[in-house]
């Protein structure tokens, strides 16, 4: 059919001639011409980023990081749909990814911030009010994050051509079946060495019970400490005996007690606030029993030894004991580690004369350079995931030159190519030249050793000076921006006036997201302000009673056990007694504490979504330009103006609006990548648009369902929510409580936030306006990724050199993309297996 | 002039770091007790036994008290104690411009900054206008790319409508768009800077929103081809000249 007959029929509903902007809205959204948004492709994607929001939560939880879904939900896509089904297309696969990794994302907003309530020692239950408040709250921030990017699109993809490394790796991935056999093998290629380097990196998360006979070698390889040896060898002992000691019985029978005790004092609490006193009182006097049990034997846990009592009276078969989850040896499956490639013996000839001065017998001493961890051997070279190329150099101890065995590292910054230089040279400023310097200098405490420097300032300086470099560039780089986004504005406001809207969502659907959002977190907001600051009444000094209306003072919500203690609490209490119970929850008024309470929760929202779309700029922006999200900085910030305006007791509400915008802020950076994806494969923005809004929802919710199943799961198991003590540690929320502690505490150091958007806000005045952000979030993040991330721009630009920029081009970003998917793969399948093991 | 600007710029951002650095580490000098200053880290070291065995790491200088800690106010005793034991400096949480040493270099880097940007503004300006007139007449000007690849869409328009195999159509698409993109719209985009300097950030995003309409139908078309949708490809090819016509235009 020719062009001319095809105009001849505009009424047919799916004839091919058809412009879609003369269908319906769904019309165009399924349209069948060309595959593209179809059922199948969004069950599919729908199934798919459940699995991996659950699975890279769990992983999230131990390990601190999350990883995109957008190159594994487009390799499965073609599996299932072009493979399985035989029916898929580029874009129907592109759709595929991008629902999926809608649906996926929003589990690195979740775990890096709600977590820090159960550090803190905040209660949440499924189905509890502050549960749902924290839930209502990340769907807005999702519905946020993915409206305040539509506009944007347009400048930053369109007009501004940001490079995407991830997004475009993925386009190469669709685009495979049309680009020729030999850039598919070049990918393939790509893809199993990316698995392969990778495999050793991610195996050792999976271990299993080890082996009697392994435990002395586990030892020796530091893989087990020597009290993990002796621990699994007693528990041998006793099923070997078929008798477990009388000491460790008594004790389990109190941990048992204690948590039959627990279970008793919840359903009483549920059941009112009277009649707890009694119940209380066996907890606490259980808790003690169980402390002072504890000193004794506390080469065992307490999973362990209510195990072996129940092994004891029975009830349980004397294998049960043999489980690593309970404290016996586990062996992890073979890693880099293994090749046990160490620094090189160096005696420290001055420390050893000394101790053999005390002791003529003392073993030899190996300097500190090669024994940090003074256990007597040279500290490994090659870890499981990173090698220490510096120490191995002999480049002294304050300056850090690590890199991260991270195929997918490589590969992105082989994709950013040239640009990517900027983020290693602020990686080498604040590694090679600030720390040092400070160290050197005296500018760090004389507690602090030269190994310890790099850490050190990353934690003082580098992060505030890199964040506070990173928000002065992304503001230069919108005020440059400003007649772009205006323009990219007017063109969608011109689109939208077509019949069928154009190319984009409207600006009439995006102001009422925004609004929707906007009422979302306003209810959140303003039912979290409600919420007691305390969890022990200031009269009686006992739990307070949910029952019992909270009195209001200093912006804060205070809670009481009983109406006698807020009667006393209103009549008796004077101010200074008032303010100095405050001064013990460190909770200092906020700047908006005089305001009404309604008031103050609209003033917060409203400052937190101008935030967030602020945010969602510079994280489109970073993940544009390098494929680095600074996803927990701008998460501490939230809080920490959060914490400002509402005061330092309102935890809840900070924590609150930083998950939301964690949450917006990972959804716009992972739409505006789906967008550039679809860019390069032609699909139409309007439907990505439209399926990503549509799905949004449905991450938050699964992420936090998988974050308290893991919760119920510790607290049975081991007594701890979440964090050290139990699996799941937390560790980007451990550093969020270190936040809001030094908020507390008065430890924020503000004016380095300040003099680094200084500084990030003149550099952009430059040739280049996003330098800022370059430089900044290289400062900003651990530099062995950003090393590694270096080796892959400078092979490109070698490359380039050598080839010339198109076969670079096209045959390196399709083996670049390979790495990313090979190693992402991988690591969900891992990821899986832990959280299907626990 | 460029690289004079860009050391310029390094410089000061390096200087401005190491200035920052400083902002919450007085030197004790400048502390007086009554300013009620709070330690941020542990101050001074620590250790009686420098070379205990568990712990044989030598000190950068001999320790001789506990170590004042984290959230201690310094008070007079204690000012004493550090400046006796050879304490230079401390961390503290409060800042003050008039403790801060090394605020002089962090006001020089800003002044650097904003110069080297401003010479770098103006060097850049000037050698974007002079390639700009160099590349006027040349095949690499903006305009000469994309009227060369209006051109060529054309042809490949009327090329596929006289093929009759459907894999040669789709093979000529994807050859044909292949070699458009690596010739004349990668050097297009790249030409960025100069198409700013030349029509100013607006005119420049009003040519990329068409050029980027264009782009993409191409690029849709590309998938078709490559998923053997030859009459959508060939749709999006047709939708591809009018945005194409109409940044060539914008292009004057």
């Amino acid at each position: 059919m020719d062009q001319n007959q095809r105009d001849r029929n505009p009424s047919e509903p799916d004839r091919p001639g058809l412009r879609d902007e003369e269908r319906g809205f769904f019309g165009d959204l399924f349209q069948r011409r060309y595959r593209e948004v179809t059922f199948s492709a969004l069950i599919f994607a729908i199934l798919i980023g459940v699995v991996m929001n659950a699975a890279i939560t769990y992983a999230g939880l131990k390990i601190g990081f999350t990883i995109g879904g957008s190159a594994i939900a487009a390799v499965l896509g073609f599996g299932v749909l072009r493979g399985l089904l035989r029916r898929g297309s580029i874009l129907e696969t592109n759709i595929a990814q991008t629902v999926a990794s809608a649906v996926n994302t929003s589990n690195s907003g979740v775990i890096f911030t709600v977590p820090v309530l159960f550090l803190i020692g905040y209660e949440l239950t499924i189905g509890g009010r502050t549960f749902w408040l924290i839930t209502l709250a990340c769907l807005a921030g999702a519905m946020l994050g993915t409206a305040f990017i539509i506009p944007l699109r347009k400048q930053m993809i369109d007009i501004e051509r940001l490079r995407f490394p991830s997004p475009t790796g993925v386009a190469t991935i669709l685009k495979s079946p049309g680009a020729g056999a030999a850039k598919a093998v070049v990918l393939l290629i790509g893809c199993i060495l990316g698995a392969l380097i990778y495999l050793p990196a991610g195996l050792p998360a999976l271990t299993r019970e080890a082996s009697l006979d392994d435990l002395d070698r586990l030892v020796a390889q530091e893989r087990i400490s020597q009290a993990d040896a002796d621990r699994t060898r007693a528990i041998d002992g006793w099923i070997t005996a078929q008798a477990v000691p009388d000491e460790i019985v008594a004790r389990g029978a109190l941990v048992l007690s204690l948590r039959e005790a627990r279970q008793a004092y919840d359903t009483a609490k549920d059941s009112g606030c009277d009649g707890l006193a009694e119940p209380r009182a066996r907890v606490r006097e259980l808790e003690a029993a169980v402390d002072a049990a504890r000193q004794s034997s506390a080469l065992y846990g307490d999973d362990l030894v209510a195990v072996a009592t129940q092994v004891a009276r029975g009830q349980q078969p004397w294998e049960s004991l043999r489980d690593r989850t309970i404290g016996w040896a586990q062996k992890p499956m073979m890693g880099y580690a293994d090749l046990q490639w160490r620094l090189p013996h160096e005696v420290d000839e001055e420390a050893t004369a000394s101790a053999r001065a005390a002791n003529p017998a003392a073993p030899e001493l190996l300097t500190i350079r090669v024994d940090r961890d003074r256990n007597g051997k040279p500290d490994l070279l090659l870890t499981d995931d990173r090698v220490d190329v510096g120490r191995w150099l002999g480049i002294p101890d304050e300056y850090q030159l690590i890199f991260a065995i991270a195929p997918f590292a490589l590969g992105a910054g082989y994709i950013t190519g040239k640009a990517g230089l900027y983020v290693l040279a602020g990686g080498i400023l604040a590694f090679f030249v600030l720390n040092p310097l400070a160290f050197n200098m005296g500018w760090m405490p004389t507690v602090i050793e030269a190994h310890q420097a790099p850490g050190y300032g990353f934690s003082a300086f580098n992060r505030p000076l890199g964040i506070g470099l990173l928000l002065g560039g992304a503001l230069m780089g919108v005020l440059f921006s400003l007649p772009a986004i205006k323009e990219a504005v007017k063109s969608i406001a011109v689109a939208s006036k077509l019949k069928g809207g154009g190319d984009e969502l409207g600006i009439k659907t995006l102001t009422v997201a925004v609004l929707a959002a906007f009422v979302v977190l306003f209810f959140a907001d303003d039912l979290a302000s409600k919420l007691p600051i305390n969890q022990l009444c200031p009269v009686t000094h006992e739990e307070i009673c949910e029952q019992v209306e909270a009195a209001e003072y200093a912006g804060y919500s205070i809670g009481f056990e009983t109406e006698q203690a807020r009667t006393a609490w209103d009549t008796e209490w004077t101010t200074t007694q008032k303010d100095a119970f405050l001064a013990t929850l460190n909770a200092k008024p906020g700047w908006f504490s005089g305001l009404n309470s309604h008031v103050r929760a609209a003033l917060i929202a409203l400052i937190g979504a101008i935030w967030i779309w602020f945010a969602g700029i510079i994280i489109a922006q970073c993940a544009g330009m390098t494929d680095w999200s600074p996803i927990s900085g701008l998460a501490l910030l939230t809080v920490v103006l959060v914490l400002l305006l509402a005061g330092t007791g309102a935890v809840v509400g900070a924590v609150l609006l930083g998950a939301a915008l964690c949450v917006a802020i990972t959804l716009a950076a992972d739409m505006m990548g789906d967008m550039k994806t679809g860019y390069l494969v032609g699909s139409k923005p309007k439907r990505q648009q439209v399926t990503e809004l549509a799905v949004v929802w449905i991450g938050p919710i699964v992420c936090m369902l998988t974050l308290m199943i893991i919760v119920n799961v510790n607290m049975t198991t081991k007594g701890i929510p979440i964090g050290p003590g139990t699996d799941t540690v937390a560790p980007q929320a451990q550093a969020l409580e270190a936040v809001i502690t030094g908020v507390q505490g008065g430890e924020m150091p503000y004016m380095l936030y300040g003099f680094g958007a200084l500084l990030g806000s003149l550099l952009g005045l430059g040739a280049f306006a996003g330098l800022g952000v370059l430089i900044g979030l290289s400062i900003y993040l651990p530099f062995f990724y950003i090393a590694t991330y270096g080796i892959g721009c400078v092979i490109n630009i070698i490359l380039q050199k050598i080839w010339g920029r198109g076969p670079a081009e096209s045959w390196g970003v399709p083996f670049a993309a390979g790495l990313i998917v090979g190693e992402s793969i991988l690591a969900l399948v891992i990821n899986i297996v832990v959280l299907a093991r626990g | 002039m460029k690289l004079f600007a860009a050391l310029l710029i390094t410089a000061s951002l390096v200087a401005g770091l190491i200035a920052s650095v400083t902002a919450y580490v007085p030197k004790l000098d400048m502390v007086n007790a009554e300013d009620e200053l709070t330690l941020n880290a542990a101050a001074g070291v620590a250790d009686t036994q420098p070379h205990r065995i568990a712990d044989p790491v030598a000190p950068r200088r001999p320790r001789v008290r506990p170590t004042p800690g984290k959230d201690l106010v310094i008070d007079a005793d204690l000012l004493e104690s550090l400046k006796a034991d050879g304490e230079t400096r401390v961390r503290v949480k409060e800042f003050s411009w008039s403790r801060w040493q090394h605020l002089w270099l962090f006001v020089l880097a800003t002044i650097g900054l904003f110069t080297g940007a401003m010479l770098l503004r103006r060097a850049s300006a000037k050698s974007l206008a002079q390639q700009t007139k160099d590349d006027r007449k040349s095949e690499a000007a903006p305009a000469t790319l994309l009227k060369t690849a209006l051109d060529r869409v054309r042809q490949l328009q009327r090329e596929i409508a006289t093929m009759h195999d459907a894999d040669a159509r789709a093979e000529r698409i994807i050859h044909t768009l292949d070699e458009l993109h690596e010739q004349a719209f990668e050097p297009f985009v790249a030409a960025r800077p100069a198409l700013v300097n030349q029509y100013g950030m607006s005119g420049y995003a009003q040519i990329m929103d068409r050029f980027a309409a264009a782009e993409r139908q191409l690029n849709r078309a590309w998938s078709a081809a490559a998923d053997r949708v030859l009459n959508e490809a060939e749709l999006c090819i047709e939708q591809a000249l009018q945005p194409l016509e109409d940044a060539l235009a914008r292009l004057g």
